[in-house]
């Protein structure tokens, strides 16, 4: 129900105030119009994210620039570094330029970011104008313009609302850069274990070959039988078969760098290969949970969105008594011709409706949002101290593969070709010790590379980055319990 | 004859026969019983044997005959069972169990009814008995842990004391875990002269104990659990070229014993050049004509055997176990045969996967131990010895007999001067031409 109320005196023609408040309001609005408008341009907005990000990730390998929203294709700079060989600083270089859903990203950015620039104009004010004829030239004119100082004065809290929301936003592209950083990082290691693997497998294959053709030579100078031959044969196909399964591996595994690299389709690159070490070092041990909850921009974020519901909160509460308040001038032309003017209001009764439905809306907005980032921080702590228990387990095990198991294989196949040299052990001995040497060295591979992810995935994690997923318990999805907010 | 010295003469008889009949013994119900083995001997109370006077002594190859020391007529040996170092073979050094520093033991040389007392020591770390294998003794000398005593403790002295009262070639040997016992190398020889010399005597007697060990290459240590795959064969522990040569002059009579403990295998014993008389066995003398001709003698596993021969035949003459897996030093089997296959181009490939490869046995395996290949660490797999025109393919069960003329010591005179025209060589197209004998361009 709205009621409009005019006053008309022309006594108070040149009166140029109401209440103290609302002079108040108005003054606060009119500043806010003109100096709240100033936001920073969106570019502004990436760098810091991206230089966070890159500080956060200790990456060298910066991106020479942000890619557009608007860019569908592949970045023209990035098309001669994808023709050669890469290593992982340019494969994340690439990514960080080239990668679509950082794109998207900075585009949920440059959402957030119109919101406020929505949110910090100042309403527009409407004007009501009516006339009515009677005879002998008695027509009348009526002029009102007003208003809705409610609006106006809950401007102030619908900025602050988009404040948070766009630091919300880019707390959570600063997570994406981060994300795509060690995708990219842990992608390309990937590939490059399994193209050591693929050689690996490969040597074994020979391995299997050479053991076949001895066979077949013993067979055919009348010496093995066909029976015992055929199962050197068969260890051959299986070796076979083996490193054809692992070439769809490899393929797969070639085909997430390109994804993270955001290629269309898969160029002449190369990979340089791995160098088989990893680095652990500067890794703490103990709290990494309460330092990955310190850190974490996920957290941040939720916290950010929860701030601007609490604003939204308020601005509920405010529209839920006084759901509009328009006020302005009415003048009217009377039929003699003369004029008279005074203050016009135009206020909506909340009769019927005081909000009730939108408040519970909020209240359980807030709520979930309150479990939400509950639910995330347990999630971040675990998946914290998850990485750290995996970077410890990998790190034992890769000193033991390191130090133990690989010079153990490296010196059984020694003493084996002594006792080859002694005819106490046969050619198939030999090969097969030098299958066990090249499975330890392909099993150190992988676990050089099991090091790295778990070091990354810490690290990541200390840095405030989100746990990958399928490396650690999942987070909530973003915006669960985020509908229904009162937009802007 | 006079009548005194008829009286006299019968006075003897008659006395001669109540001793005999005095020293018989009779069971309950009257029966005659045999006299005890060593009855006989220690009524007679012989003096002492003495070396050289009464018996050649014996030569142990690679090993000593035991010392001892007389005490009021008895010979006093002293024996201890301990763990010892040996080199059997040049490159293979093992830790084993022996007697006195050696396995085997040494020799332990008697003469029929000498009385002796041997003080056994044991070093070992578990207990161990020592067995007079083939001696008649009392039972309680026996030595068998359990039945007949109780087991030397490892720090314990005990002593055994009898009377030699034949003859003969024999053994001792541990009767407590004699599987590992054995399988260590403690064993030794016996050798028992007869109290009267026989003609004609022997100028050279050999004694060696044959045996066989299981010692996994690149280890120091005989497994003493195996039951199969022994791989050294020796000679008194010694495998070739680790034998020392047995040197006679020609002319020489020569006496070989042999004694088998090995765990599970019989062993041929072939002499090259001569032939030999199967003149005893453990259980004796075998009567002169009973005894044969042969050139290979079968020591069988817990048994002893002596052949004697006149060497007649100057050179170099192998003496070795003609089982030919007991002539290999520490040869691996279940190995794939690669005895005919086309090997070429295999090295090539297999070196790209382990470099030093090389293709063995294709074409036999005669001189793998003479390549120089790396082995494995204190190990002789498929090791020979060096010979006057070459590599000797030969190893374990293995020892040359040298038969000389004109030498004045028994050292090693080297190796046999062969007159000229008399060794074997490649053949000339002439004298292939002249015999009419075609040789195949290829092989069949």
């Amino acid at each position: 129900m709205r009621l409009t109320l005019a006053v008309r005196d022309t006594h108070r023609l040149n009166r140029t105030g109401g209440p103290v408040t609302m002079l108040s309001s108005f003054t606060r609005v009119l500043l806010l119009g003109v100096c709240g408008c100033v936001t920073q341009p969106l570019s502004e907005y990436q760098r810091q994210a991206s230089d966070d990000a890159l500080a956060r990730s200790n990456i060298t390998a910066q991106a020479s620039r942000i890619r557009g929203v608007k860019e569908l294709h592949t970045a023209e700079e990035v098309i001669p570094l994808v023709q050669g060989e890469l290593d992982e600083a340019a494969v994340t270089r690439v990514a960080l330029i080239n990668n679509p859903g950082l794109a998207l990203r900075y585009a949920n950015l440059g959402i957030a970011r119109s919101a406020l620039l929505r949110v910090t104009r100042l309403p527009n004010p409407t004007l009501e104008a009516s006339a009515r004829f009677g005879d002998n030239h008695a027509d009348a004119v009526d002029i009102k313009a007003l208003q809705d100082i409610v609006e106006l004065a809950l401007l102030p809290r619908r900025k602050h609302a988009a404040e948070r929301e766009l630091d919300a936003a880019k707390d959570r592209l600063t997570a994406k850069i981060m994300g795509t950083a060690l995708e990219a990082r842990s992608a390309f290691g990937e590939y490059q274990t399994a193209l050591d693997t693929a050689d690996k497998k490969q040597q074994v294959a020979d391995c299997r070959e050479a053991a076949a053709d001895v066979a077949r030579r013993m067979t055919e100078a009348g010496n093995m039988t066909v029976l015992e031959r055929s199962a050197f044969d068969q260890g051959y196909q299986a070796a076979r078969l083996d490193l054809a399964a692992w070439q769809v591996q490899l393929r797969t595994k070639r085909e997430a760098v390109n994804r993270v690299m955001g290629l269309h389709e898969d160029t002449s690159w190369t990979a340089k290969p791995a160098d088989g070490m990893a680095d652990v070092s500067g890794t703490p041990k103990t709290d990494v949970d309460l330092a990955a909850l310190n850190a974490s921009l996920e957290l941040s974020a939720q916290r950010n969105e929860l701030e601007a519901l609490a604003q939204q909160r308020g601005i509920i509460n405010t529209k839920a008594y006084l759901p509009e308040l328009r006020v302005g001038a009415d003048s009217e032309r009377a039929s003699d011709g003369s004029w008279a003017v005074g203050p016009a209001l135009t206020l909506t009764l909340p009769l019927f409706d005081q909000g009730q439905g939108q408040r519970a809306t909020v209240d359980f907005q807030i709520q979930a949002a309150w479990n939400r980032y509950a639910e995330t921080a347990v999630a971040i702590a675990s998946a914290a101290r998850a990485a750290a228990d995996r970077l410890d387990a990998a790190g034992q095990s890769l000193k033991i593969q390191r130090e133990e198991v690989l010079p153990l294989s490296e010196k059984s196949l020694k003493e084996t070709l002594l006792q080859y040299n002694g005819m106490l052990v046969g050619v198939f001995d030999l090969l097969r010790a030098k299958e066990r040497q090249i499975e330890a060295a392909a099993h150190l591979a992988e676990t050089v590379q099991e090091c790295r992810l778990a070091h990354l995935a810490l690290q990541h994690a200390l840095a405030g980055g989100s746990p990958m997923a399928g490396t650690a318990p999942a987070l909530p999805a973003p915006g669960q319990g985020d509908g229904g907010k009162d937009g802007h | 004859m006079k009548a005194s010295t008829a009286i006299h003469c019968l006075a003897v008889i008659l006395l001669a026969g109540a001793c005999s009949t005095s020293a018989q013994e009779t069971n309950a119900a009257g029966k005659l019983l045999p006299p005890l083995p060593w009855a006989e001997a220690e009524r007679a109370a012989y003096p002492p044997g003495r070396a050289g006077v009464d018996y050649t002594p014996v030569t142990a190859p690679n090993n000593t005959t035991l010392a001892f020391k007389l005490v009021a007529g008895v010979k006093v040996f002293h024996l201890i069972a301990e763990p010892v170092t040996i080199q059997m073979a040049p490159g293979l050094t093992v830790d084993a169990w022996g007697y006195n520093g050696n396995t085997p033991g040494p020799v332990i040389e008697v003469v029929e009814g000498d009385h002796v007392r041997v003080y056994v020591s044991n070093r070992l770390p578990e207990p161990t008995t020592v067995h007079w294998h083939g001696i008649r003794l009392p039972a309680g000398m026996d030595g068998l842990s359990g039945l007949t005593q109780k087991e030397i403790a490892p720090g314990e002295t005990f002593r055994y004391e009898f009377v030699f009262p034949h003859e003969g070639t024999f053994m001792y040997h541990p009767h407590f875990d004699e599987m590992t016992q054995m399988g260590m190398g403690l064993m030794g020889m016996i050798v028992v002269h007869p109290r009267k010399t026989k003609e004609p005597r022997a100028d050279r007697d050999f004694a060696m104990m044959l045996t066989e060990w299981f010692i996994k290459p690149g280890t120091r240590r005989p497994d003493p659990s195996a039951m199969d795959g022994f791989n050294i064969l020796t000679i008194n522990s010694r495998a070739f070229p680790g034998t020392a040569p047995l040197v006679v002059k020609r002319g020489d009579r020569v006496r070989m014993r042999f004694g088998n403990l090995s765990a599970m295998d019989h062993h041929p014993v072939h002499l090259h050049g001569h032939r030999f008389f199967v003149t005893e066995t453990d259980g004796g003398q075998i009567p002169a004509a009973g005894q044969w001709p042969e050139t290979t003698v079968l020591v069988p596993v817990g048994s002893t055997r002596a052949v004697e021969f006149v060497a007649d035949n100057p050179g170099d003459w192998g003496l070795h176990c003609h089982m030919t897996h007991h002539v290999m030093n520490q040869m691996g089997h279940g190995l794939p045969n690669l005895l005919g296959i086309d090997a070429g181009g295999l090295d090539e490939k297999i070196r790209k996967l382990v470099p030093g490869y090389m293709t063995m046995g294709q074409s036999g395996m005669g001189g793998m131990g003479d390549m120089g290949m790396a082995v494995p660490s204190n190990s002789i797999p498929m090791k020979g010895g060096d010979g006057p025109f070459g590599y000797i393919d030969m190893g374990g069960m293995f020892t040359i007999l040298k038969v000389r003329e004109g030498i004045t010591t028994y050292d090693d005179p080297g190796w046999f001067q062969y007159p000229a025209g008399n060794v074997a060589r490649p053949a000339t197209p002439d004298e292939l031409k002249q015999d009419a004998v075609g040789f195949p361009a290829t092989a069949p």
